[in-house]
């Protein structure tokens, strides 16, 4: 994005994220809560509001924030802009510069992606390096320079969404940035399901979740509508209340009529040849046969 | 001023304290008392700086004394920044963070750690993140002096790097030129390479802070103006006492005594001859094959 493809006339919500907020296929036109925002800013301000949305699916927090550095140094953002950060979980870590994506000791098959020496060296700094004391201490600097970029730039102030439940140290209760209360995944995704136990245990979706942002699409326009009053009313963003919760029976993914109107059919359809597949057996995942007794894995 | 004010430091090796029994006094300990003088009030010095430690050590304090409301207005801080690409790997052994160990960094970890250290500088880090990182910590700060409305930091930096965009970071006083340049001036000109200090001193450098104790002096008074006017520090000037060092300095034992750390020149005479030493050491940077 460089200033000189702006629209002239036109608003800007700005979002970076992980796969809580990364955009469909461009040929997908599912009403996800980033477009539901944009669309709802659009009605409140009576003038368009154009999608910048830069999230990709399993980045780090630092990833995230080299493309918010970019975006100030050129100065992309202007006052009349909107910002939205989906705060991925801070123990992510941007191992290889050539995979954002692989920031997640959690991926099961890390090792088909990187060399053997790449990944002893992420086994090792997860197991003797990382720690929740350095990720806060990051975390915290990481904040501090959004909000000096928001007083220096005069910008409007960011919405901080969790993806994840963190704290955020002395900027929960920032003036200069707003942060949600609750998160995506601890206060919607999870109460998504009619058994949330066990969905922990991976016997839902067995590990390909087929849901947009790993929400079902009637949780996206209650979000994406709450967000656009957020910023428009400048008002705290709560996650904890007004969510659908236990839309995820154990039959419902025979329900044509729900899984039309809830889930991505593309991700369903890949998912249902993935387990019909005679290959397709649970994968032990990565970090349990490197033996990770993780501290900072979740994510 | 109601409260008596505080100069908070934190830094590397160019700023660490001298031992208690030491009675030496080097920059930090005369810019407190210059601004004592300067301002007519007793000023208290903090200094947490620690050797071979990371930013990431020195942004604990920082957090920690903002987070705890220690840091006030009247307060002024000094942040002795060293290399971004040190990295706090080990949470017992902050002072660990340099890539450049001399001596086997197997002597002071245990094998697991080492192999997660040298793996991490091989496969992970990168120039990209360390700056990401860097420029993180600057804006933190910054935006700490807005919040808390705090005078400006003074930021030296150790060794020469870029800031990137945090050059240009206004709550931050940025001072010109670095340390490490400041501490080769003082060998003979022909003599100023990256490596000259081991070339001298054969890796145990009798300096305090890697600068003898009449550039302190002037340091110190040049770092107490830029606090009180909140003006720019500038090391690159000719104020500075350079080219002083040459092959026979250290047979000169008034300049000795008057200038450098007499404990570590002992130690520096006694190694010189020890085993460690004339075996000649590879870093195990080197022999991991680790290009920084």
């Amino acid at each position: 994005m460089n200033l000189k493809d702006r629209t002239p006339g036109a608003r800007y919500l700005f979002v970076i994220g992980d796969s809580f907020s990364v955009s469909p296929k461009p040929d997908d036109l599912a009403q996800t809560w980033t477009r539901v925002a944009a669309q709802q800013l659009a009605e409140l301000h009576g003038t368009p509001v154009m999608l910048v949305n830069n999230s990709m699916m399993g980045v780090s927090q630092d990833w995230m924030w080299l493309t918010l550095q970019d975006w100030m140094a050129e100065g992309v953002i202007t006052d009349e802009d909107y910002l939205i950060v989906a705060l991925t979980h801070p123990g992510r870590f941007w191992y290889l510069e050539r995979d954002p994506a692989m920031s997640n000791s959690n991926i099961i098959d890390i090792d088909r992606y990187c060399s053997p020496e790449e990944c002893k060296a992420i086994e090792l700094f997860i197991k003797h390096i990382q720690r929740p004391s350095l990720d806060g201490i990051h975390l915290n600097n990481r904040m501090g320079w959004l909000a000096y970029q928001v007083l220096k730039n005069h910008l409007q102030q960011p919405l901080i969404i969790k993806g994840f439940d963190q704290l955020l140290l002395d900027f929960e209760q920032s003036d200069v940035l707003s942060i949600s209360n609750g998160s995506l995944c601890d206060d919607i995704s999870y109460w998504e399901f009619h058994d949330p136990e066990a969905e922990i245990k991976n016997k839902f979706w067995k590990g390909i979740d087929c849901r947009y942002n790993h929400m079902c699409l009637s949780n996206h326009e209650i979000l994406g509508k709450q967000v656009a009053e957020s910023l428009f009313y400048k008002l705290p963003l709560d996650l904890t209340s007004g969510y659908q919760r236990g839309l995820l029976t154990p039959n419902i993914l025979d329900d044509t009529e729900f899984c039309r109107h809830q889930l991505d059919l593309n991700a369903l359809e890949y998912r249902t040849t993935q387990l019909k597949t005679p290959y397709f057996k649970p994968v032990t995942p990565w970090l349990k046969r490197v033996g990770i007794n993780a501290r900072n894995t979740r994510g | 001023m109601n409260k008596k004010p505080t100069l908070w430091i934190v830094g590397d090796s160019f700023s660490q304290p001298r031992k208690t029994f030491d009675r030496a006094t080097i920059w930090p300990e005369i810019t407190a008392a210059v601004l004592s003088v300067d301002l007519g009030v007793n000023v208290e010095l903090v200094n947490e700086s620690w050797m071979g430690v990371s930013q990431d050590y020195c942004w604990m304090y920082l957090q920690r004394w903002v987070h705890e409301g220690r840091i006030q207005p009247e307060d002024y801080v000094i942040v002795v920044m060293t290399h971004p690409n040190r990295y706090w790997y080990l949470e017992a052994h902050p002072d660990l963070s340099n890539g450049h160990f001399t001596l086997d960094l197997d002597d002071y970890v245990t094998a697991d750690q080492s192999q997660a250290i040298k793996l991490y500088m091989k496969e992970i880090q990168r120039p990209q993140l360390d700056t990401i990182q860097q420029l993180n910590r600057l804006g933190w700060l910054a935006n700490a002096v807005s919040q808390y409305h705090l005078r400006r930091p003074l930021m030296i930096r150790a060794f020469n790097f870029d800031l990137y965009d945090g050059e240009k970071y206004t709550n931050l006083n940025v001072a010109q030129g670095d340390l490490y340049s400041l501490q080769n001036r003082e060998f003979l000109a022909a003599d100023q390479t990256d490596n000259t200090t081991t070339r001298y001193f054969e890796g145990i450098d009798p300096r305090y802070n890697h600068l003898t104790l009449s550039n302190h002096k002037i340091l110190a008074g040049l770092i107490s103006d830029s606090l009180i006017n909140d003006t720019k520090l500038d090391l690159t000037q000719d104020v500075f006492i350079q080219n002083i060092f040459g092959p026979d300095t250290m047979q000169d034992s008034e300049f000795v005594a008057g200038e450098l750390n007499l404990e570590m020149v002992a130690v520096m005479q006694q190694k010189k001859d020890t085993h460690a030493l004339k075996r000649n050491l590879t870093s195990w940077l080197r022999s991991a094959k680790i290009k920084q």
